[in-house]
């Protein structure tokens, strides 16, 4: 009894201490954009802890501040964040360069009332976990070899085709 | 009886096909430019070896026909339902090097969304895709807004006899100007005008208004204007219209897909100075009253599930997809399972509906179209009346669509025809998509979405969609741009001769 005592007034003790962890507890997890986009509708307007790569373009918003779009398991997901938080980020996710992998605690909205109905997250910290890096593709040699092939092929066809029409 | 393609015959319909394919290699000619100009080698291989293969496979069937034989409508039905297939298949080799699919069947999809200006999609990565690859993916919207024999009429490669059968079979119901190859150039023309627009607009959008660097702002410019005037729906990233979160921009590319949506024949109309045109045609009158009729009851729909704070919100999201849909564009401001889980039934159905109806016939757009509602409708209200009116009265029911015309049980049997054969394939291919495990709603939306050659998507289609299902799609928007006629003459022409095989004869 006494034991059962004790644990409670520990819990009690722990919960006093640090109640901001009981309640961030439920958005503690880590999502992808793909995961909060396929949130349920009743978390709207929640605080989300999402991660993805910053990709594209910086755009800047109506009514200020920007748009960084997150993308993760092929989901993009809009986050408006301030000049500041922008400025931290490095690079932005193209063709030949990765974006930086941001983590974003922010506000959801599913019908965003300051930015026109748009599904969004409003940023309200901004971690980079890492910086973004250039991309190699490697060239395939073969590609030249059977362009080469199929344009001699088709030079030829082609005169011998001028040839018989030059006879008919 | 029937009419028995020969050697003969089969010659001179591979060698327009052969030209075709040619002519796609050519096209990536644009691609390779994009590549050298940003560095992007690796593509610039891809379109090598595209060209190279579209040269050897193209003259390959092209050799075939030296004689200049004329081209008959028979001919040209079966020219254009294959020469559409062989320039997806040549279209998607670039694609399929460049590593965003997952296979050869995945970016044949795309070739033949691209091209049909369907704008539904397969690709992966979107976001990491070379500049050139995408040039690519909006040029076939170019090259299939217009039409692939438009192109090469325009360009009068070889089409001697027989072109305006050519012109007619690709799914074009009139003649604007006497001349079927002033015709083609002159969609040509109207095309650049409208594109070279866009792209200005919405270049000044992007880098004055969002900030984006001015090379690419020109270039989202120029794919966005591209693909919202064909009425076809890629965008460069995969937040397709949403990743610009700019309603500015949204309506800029509003207004271009009303365009695409509109008669050449109107524009030409309008060009000579006749605006009044616009409001007399019964084109014109029965898009604008479907447009609106949708958008009321989508706002009805929106307003019912509370799902959007106002009336600005109901217009940008509602209206914004009907516009979209009616015009055949498909371009998306909503994630796919939002329509299941936010928006409420009765967008869908508007959205449905819209995608249905299509945009105005020799348009870029697909669906019904609106023409042939019109003269359905007009040929129902005729029946009422004459069944009303004393027996000795003689009624006749006119329409207005450029001129003055009577309405005759011709014109509306071959609209109805089309209507029924839409119908029938939006209703097949909900129900295998349904047969698939789909829910029978959502089916039914990819389905009228990729007939109607529209693009917008309820989430059914991505890389991980059964492989029935992607050819199923594929085969829907082929028909469908199409009109239905030159693949049904195809799939005929093909059991007549498996017939003859079959008896012996040949």
């Amino acid at each position: 009894m006494r034991r059962r005592l004790l644990r409670i007034a520990f819990l009690v003790l722990l919960v006093a201490l640090f109640p901001g962890m009981a309640l961030a507890a439920p958005s503690a997890e880590v999502l992808t954009p793909a995961q909060v986009v396929e949130m349920d509708p009743d978390h709207d307007g929640s605080t989300v802890l999402v991660e993805g790569e910053a990709i594209g373009d910086i755009l800047r918003a109506q009514g200020g501040g920007f748009w960084v779009n997150l993308l993760g398991e092929e989901v993009g997901l809009g986050i408006w964040m301030t000049a500041e938080m922008v400025e931290r980020i490095e690079h932005l996710g193209h063709y030949k360069h990765s974006g930086d992998i941001v983590r974003v605690r922010g506000t959801l909205n599913r019908t965003c009332d300051e930015h026109a109905g748009e599904f969004d997250v409003h940023a309200h910290e901004l971690e980079i976990l890492a910086v973004g890096e250039p991309i190699i593709h490697e060239m395939r040699p073969n590609e030249v070899g059977i362009g080469i092939v199929g344009f001699f092929i088709g030079f030829v066809l082609w005169f011998r085709y001028r040839a018989v029409r030059a006879k008919v | 009886m029937w009419i028995r393609l020969r050697l003969a015959d089969l010659k001179v319909i591979l060698h327009f096909v052969g030209l075709f394919v040619i002519g796609i290699g050519l096209a990536m000619l644009v691609p390779l430019c994009t590549a050298i100009a940003f560095g992007e080698w690796d593509a610039a291989l891809d379109y090598f070896m595209g060209f190279g293969l579209a040269l050897a496979i193209g003259m390959g069937l092209a050799l075939g026909r030296t004689r200049g034989e004329k081209v008959t409508h028979a001919h040209a039905l079966v020219i254009t339902a294959l020469g559409w297939l062989a320039a997806s298949f040549i279209a998607a080799v670039p694609l399929a090097l460049s590593g965003n699919y997952a296979s050869y069947l995945d970016a044949l999809f795309d070739a033949v969304s691209g091209l049909t200006t369907s704008g539904l999609t397969v690709v992966t990565d979107l976001d990491h895709m070379a500049l050139a690859h995408n040039m690519w993916r909006h040029l076939t919207h170019l090259i299939g807004g217009q039409g692939i024999i438009v192109a090469a009429l325009s360009l009068a490669v070889g089409l001697r006899g027989g072109a305006f059968s050519l012109y007619l079979a690709e799914g074009r119901d009139e003649r604007i100007l006497p001349n079927v190859l002033y015709t083609a150039r002159f969609i040509w023309f109207v095309t650049a005008v409208y594109v070279s627009l866009g792209t200005l607009v919405l270049w000044g959008v992007n880098s004055l208004h969002l900030g984006m660097a001015p090379d690419r702002g020109l270039l989202h410019a120029f794919w966005i204007s591209v693909a919202a005037y064909d009425t076809g729906g890629f965008g460069p990233q995969s937040m397709n219209a949403m990743y610009y979160h700019s309603y500015l921009f949204e309506f800029v590319g509003v207004l271009l897909m009303l365009a695409g949506t509109l008669n050449f024949n109107l524009h030409a109309q309008v060009w000579r100075g006749d605006r009044r045109e616009l409001w007399r045609n019964i084109e014109t009158r029965v898009l604008a009253l479907n447009m609106f009729l949708l958008s009321v009851l989508a706002a009805v729909g929106l307003v019912a599930t509370r799902y959007l704070p106002g009336g600005f919100e109901i217009v940008r999201k509602g209206v914004y997809h009907v516009i979209s849909a009616n015009s055949g564009t498909g371009h998306q401001t909503l994630y796919p399972g939002q329509w299941t889980t936010d928006t409420g039934g009765i967008l869908i159905v508007a959205v449905m509906l819209a995608m249905a109806a299509g945009g105005a016939v020799s348009s870029t757009a697909g669906g019904i179209k609106a023409l042939r509602i019109g003269l359905i409708v007009k040929s129902v209200i005729h029946q009422v009346k004459q069944s009303i009116a004393p027996r000795s009265a003689v009624l006749k029911a006119r329409y207005h669509h450029i001129e003055e015309k009577f309405l005759t049980p011709e014109v509306t049997g071959a609209a109805t025809t089309v209507a029924i054969l839409y119908t029938v394939t939006f209703i097949t291919g909900g129900l295998i998509g349904a047969a698939y495990g789909y829910a029978p709603m959502m089916a039914m939306f990819e389905s009228i979405s990729a007939t109607a050659n529209v693009g917008l998507s309820a989430g059914i289609t991505g890389v991980t969609m059964p492989t029935g299902l992607k050819i199923v799609y594929m085969v829907q928007m082929w028909a469908g741009r199409l009109e239905f006629i030159a693949v049904l003459t195809l799939v005929a022409h093909v059991l007549l001769s498996l017939g003859v095989r079959r008896k012996g004869s040949l």
